[in-house]
Order: C-alpha cells, then sequence, then structure tokens
C-alpha cells in the first residue's frame, strides 16, 4: 500500500493512515487494514493475505478522484469499490474501496 | 457386444423424485447452521456501548426467490434512543467524514465464511444420503 499511498500523494490527496485526529477541511483519503484473508491448503498458510479500506472524502461530483484512484489501485492490489455514500450534512461524497495485498 | 445392466432403476428414479421433492427443505437444513455460524461471528465482532446493536442482530426467515434459497443476517429495529439499528452498524462498518470506521461485519464474515461453507456441504450430504436411503 505504501506505493499506492506515495502515488496518491504526489497527485495531490491527502493521505491518512486509520485516521485524522483533526480531518482536514478539503478532500481527504484515509487507508486502513483491518485484516486478513489468508489461502489455506493443508492446514498452512499458503498465502498471507491483508485486506482492508481506502476511503475517499471529496466534495468533487465529477468522478475525477474515484477515477485516478482506481487508477492507483489497478494492478497493484485486488480491489472492489464497496460503496458510495452521499453525506447531506457535510456535502461530503465518500467512496469506499476494499482491497487486498 | 457390451450390455450394461442397471438394477432396481425405478427405485433409483423414485429417490430423485423425492429428493426432487424435498430439495428446498435440504437446502434449508443445510444453510441452517452456516447461517447460525455466520450471524455468531458477526455478533461475537459487534461493538458493544449499551448492548443495543449486539442484540438487534437477527436470522430472517427463509425465502425462495426464483429458485435463490436465502436467509439474511440483519440488524433489526431501533436503539433506545431511536436510531435504526442497520445505520448505527453500517456507520460503525464504513465510518463517514465525523465518525471512524470500526469494520465488524467483513473480518468475521472472512474469517468463518471456509468453515460455513464446509457446513453447509456436509450437511447437505448427510441430508441426501439420509433422503437416498429412506426412499
Amino acid at each position: 500500500m505504501d506505493e499506492i499511498i506515495t502515488i496518491l500523494s504526489a497527485q495531490g490527496f491527502r493521505c491518512a493512515h486509520y485516521g485524522w485526529s483533526h480531518a482536514p477541511a478539503g478532500d481527504y483519503v484515509v487507508w486502513a487494514e483491518d485484516g486478513a484473508n489468508d489461502l489455506g491448503a493443508d492446514d498452512h498458510h499458503v498465502e498471507h493475505v491483508t485486506q482492508g479500506t481506502l476511503d475517499l472524502f471529496t466534495r468533487d461530483d465529477s468522478g475525477t478522484p474515484r477515477t485516478t484512484i482506481e487508477a492507483a489501485l489497478d494492478g497493484r492490489c485486488a480491489w472492489y469499490l464497496n460503496s458510495i455514500q452521499f453525506e447531506e450534512d457535510t456535502g461530503y461524497i465518500h467512496y469506499e474501496w476494499i482491497w487486498e495485498i | 457386444m457390451a450390455k450394461i445392466e442397471f438394477p432396481d432403476f425405478d427405485v433409483y428414479v423414485k429417490q430423485l423424485k423425492q429428493l426432487g421433492a424435498d430439495i428446498d427443505g435440504v437446502i434449508k437444513y443445510a444453510s441452517y447452521d452456516a447461517a447460525g455460524m455466520v450471524a455468531d461471528a458477526i455478533k461475537a465482532n459487534t461493538p458493544v456501548d449499551s448492548g443495543d446493536l449486539r442484540e438487534s442482530l437477527v436470522l430472517t426467515t427463509y425465502k425462495n426467490e426464483n429458485g435463490f434459497i436465502h436467509t439474511k443476517v440483519m440488524f433489526d429495529g431501533y436503539d433506545s434512543r431511536g436510531v435504526p439499528n442497520a445505520i448505527k452498524a453500517r456507520v460503525l462498518e464504513s465510518g463517514n467524514s465525523t465518525h471512524r470506521k470500526h469494520p465488524f461485519i467483513r473480518p468475521a464474515v472472512n474469517r468463518v465464511r471456509s468453515s460455513a461453507i464446509k457446513s453447509m456441504e456436509n450437511q447437505l450430504d448427510k441430508k441426501i444420503n439420509e433422503l437416498m436411503k429412506g426412499s
């Protein structure tokens, strides 16, 4: 994930691991590991897989931030877009991706 | 010329017909324990504040929708402050710009998925064997 976060940071996304003590006023990204999805065979963990989430909070409804983030994820991890939610009280569009490495 | 004999063919056909007639019940039976395993894993992972959320986790009755037999594990009702438990669970699972996420559903499902599928396979084999022998 470090490589992905480096790419996103270089493209202007403000990124934090696990969360912000004080979230920025504008758009931002939060990423976190939250579990495993190892491949087991004959009582052995033959492949170690870490699973986690990457969240984007943006007020840009053009879809460009989504495209940029998915381009950074693509080919670097297994991922899917889990949800898109609109927060009426803050105006944020909240994208949530699940990733595995 | 080769000759293949299939003795008691009518018995076999009768067994298959019986299995076909009982298949909904067989699938419900096979998935019952697995659904419980998933629900228990989520319940054990549910953050506890008042305990309302954990207690609200229920399994719905089985439904057959276009041949797809399923049950749902869901957070039902409202907490003591009138907040829908499903929304509370959603905010905990995915977070929002004002609440940090605490994923507890997906990790629980990941942990129990393999054993739940294995349980369904075992129960399915067991029930089909019982029906085929009993016909």
